[in-house]
């Protein structure tokens, strides 16, 4: 076994019995544990469930009756997903003792189809509230320079999946919180489509924008995990009732003829993206035309627009989720979240619909610049990660959000490493589509990724 | 970049939202709110009365 399996590699390992899910789920646990005291990606190990299901797994590979890829795979959770029987507690003391009854419909999936469950793992409080050190477990650290910040709020995935704790896991997006991470920690991260995946059983922060999804290493291990995330769902007013994509017979279909729109105002002139990041979002443009697609440019609204818009959906959908509790625990919350939501609390059912108003706009504005694009690039985070004590309360309000305006739009938006900035920390761009049209966001993460070689470099202190 | 809300106007909204905070903590959020006025004002772009807000849903009817 190599020693930073893919979920594709293990899941050919597995498939040829060249390794049991017991001994991959063990060598798994064994780095998670051995890591985890300097990372802080898990908030919760669970042993147990995961020997279960990594025996089950092998019941299965004995009897050649695998389910599929994800059949002995070990994987975690961030903790905003409910798990059955297993504390789940938005990484607040809000909800520090609450043990579901059921299983969210994601966990369901992906317990469904084999996957081992190694954990819970960190999250900025209840998907808003972080990096903060107030609360009941700390917050995660970067595996690539442990004094630096994850991004938000999959914190805890960015962190496991880069170090190679974990072959992938579940993170949600609501103004980046997938693509964001995805990007600081170097690793491969895809927001679907809104309505694509379920997202029944998954603590909400702004339901107008919570989006569910994958983060893994590769591109393809995200298409394998997304693969087994779709679906409607009748319980989520949100779920698309469409069939279920095909999301990976395509995903080494290559570029020729795809057309990609540079949003390049966004980030050379409404936010100066670092040198690094500037850097890969070329390197990222230039491999993809050399490989066929034709490049052109495309002109938005300003990144500024849709940050005002979908800041204040975010603040005041948050705001009403946590209302009675701010109102009963106000000092359990954590100082960053409490103080973020009671700023939200002024904004008024004006400001929110106004901005539901431009958010249409917004909409309208991308759509037509996409009339003859496939796909937009730009950037999915303004540069490298920052020491996590610079973090601030207000960063959410003062930093520009590349990766809000396709929540805003509900199009899928995938970050993939673009190589490597200042101080060795990584970088990543945004590959966004249309609507539903996931696969070819897949198709072009994959075709970049494969060109780039940046797979080949995992954190020095995972090794 | 906009002004944060009076001292009044926020002290009132914070009491209709339950919340007791210290003075020290009244103007930290007071003075954050400066953000969300400017977003507010940002995203009032002149338009037409009947521009829709995203939140309109189109009923589907009986499920297939």
């Amino acid at each position: 076994m190599t020693s930073f399996p893919t979920i594709a590699s293990a899941a050919r390992d597995i498939a040829a019995k060249r390794i049991s899910p017991v001994e991959l789920m063990k060598d798994q646990l064994a780095r998670s544990e051995k890591l985890n005291p300097a990372l802080h990606a898990f908030i919760r190990f669970t042993p147990e469930i995961a020997l279960e299901q990594a025996r089950a797994a092998e019941a299965r590979q004995t009897a050649g009756a695998l389910r599929g890829p994800l059949d002995g795979i070990p994987i975690a959770h961030k903790d905003i997903y409910e798990t059955a029987g297993v504390t789940t507690t938005g990484h607040s003391r809000v909800l520090e003792h609450h043990v579901p009854k059921m299983d969210s419909a994601v966990v369901r999936r992906w317990r469904e189809a084999g996957a081992v469950m190694l954990g819970k793992l960190a999250t900025h409080e209840f998907a808003w509230g972080g990096p903060s050190f107030d609360l009941p477990w700390p917050p995660a650290r970067n595996p690539w320079n442990t004094e630096y910040f994850t991004g938000g709020s999959s914190s805890g995935t960015g962190a496991a999946v880069a170090a190679g704790m974990i072959l992938g896991g579940t993170g949600s997006d609501t103004g980046g919180s997938i693509r964001g991470p995805a990007s600081l920690c170097g690793i491969a991260g895809i927001k679907p489509s809104y309505g694509l995946c379920s997202r029944t059983g998954v603590l909400p922060l702004s339901q107008s924008l919570d989006t569910t999804g994958p983060m893994a290493w590769t591109v393809e291990d995200c298409a394998l995990l997304l693969d087994a995330m779709t679906g409607h769902d009748s319980a989520d007013p949100s779920s698309a009732n469409r069939p279920r994509p095909d999301l990976l017979s395509g995903l080494n279909g290559g570029m020729k003829g795809l057309r990609i729109g540079v949003i390049r105002h966004f980030h050379e002139d409404d936010c100066k993206v670092s040198p690094g990041m500037a850097a890969g979002i070329a390197h990222l443009t230039s491999t993809l035309a050399a490989q066929g697609a034709e490049i052109r440019e495309v002109k938005l609204p300003p990144l500024a627009d849709f940050n005002a818009a979908g800041w204040l959906i975010l603040a005041a959908d948050a705001y009403a989720v946590h209302e009675n509790w701010m109102r009963e625990k106000y000092r359990a919350y954590g100082e960053f979240l409490r103080e973020r939501l009671a700023v939200a609390a002024t904004i008024t059912a004006a400001d929110y619909l106004q901005a539901q108003r431009r958010r249409r706009e917004l909409c309208e504005a991308v759509a037509a610049a996409m009339t003859d694009c496939d796909l937009l690039v730009t950037a999915a985070q303004p540069g490298e990660a920052r020491p996590i004590h610079q973090m601030t309360k207000w960063a959410s309000f003062e930093v520009p959000n590349f990766t809000i305006p396709f929540n805003l739009t509900g199009q899928p938006a995938l970050t993939v490493c673009t190589g490597f900035g200042a101080g060795g920390m990584p970088v990543g761009a945004q590959i966004v589509g249309r609507a539903f049209e996931d696969a070819t966001v897949l198709r072009a993460g994959q075709a970049y990724e494969l060109a780039a070689g940046w797979r080949a470099k995992r954190p020095a202190m995972a090794a | 970049m906009a002004q944060p809300l009076d001292k009044a106007h926020f002290e009132a909204l914070m009491a209709q939202a339950g919340l007791d905070l210290t003075e020290a903590e009244k103007e930290g959020i007071r003075a954050a709110s400066a953000h969300t006025q400017a977003a507010a004002a940002r995203v009032r772009t002149p338009r037409e009365v009947s521009v829709e807000s995203a939140t309109i849903f189109t009923l589907t009817g009986a499920s297939a």
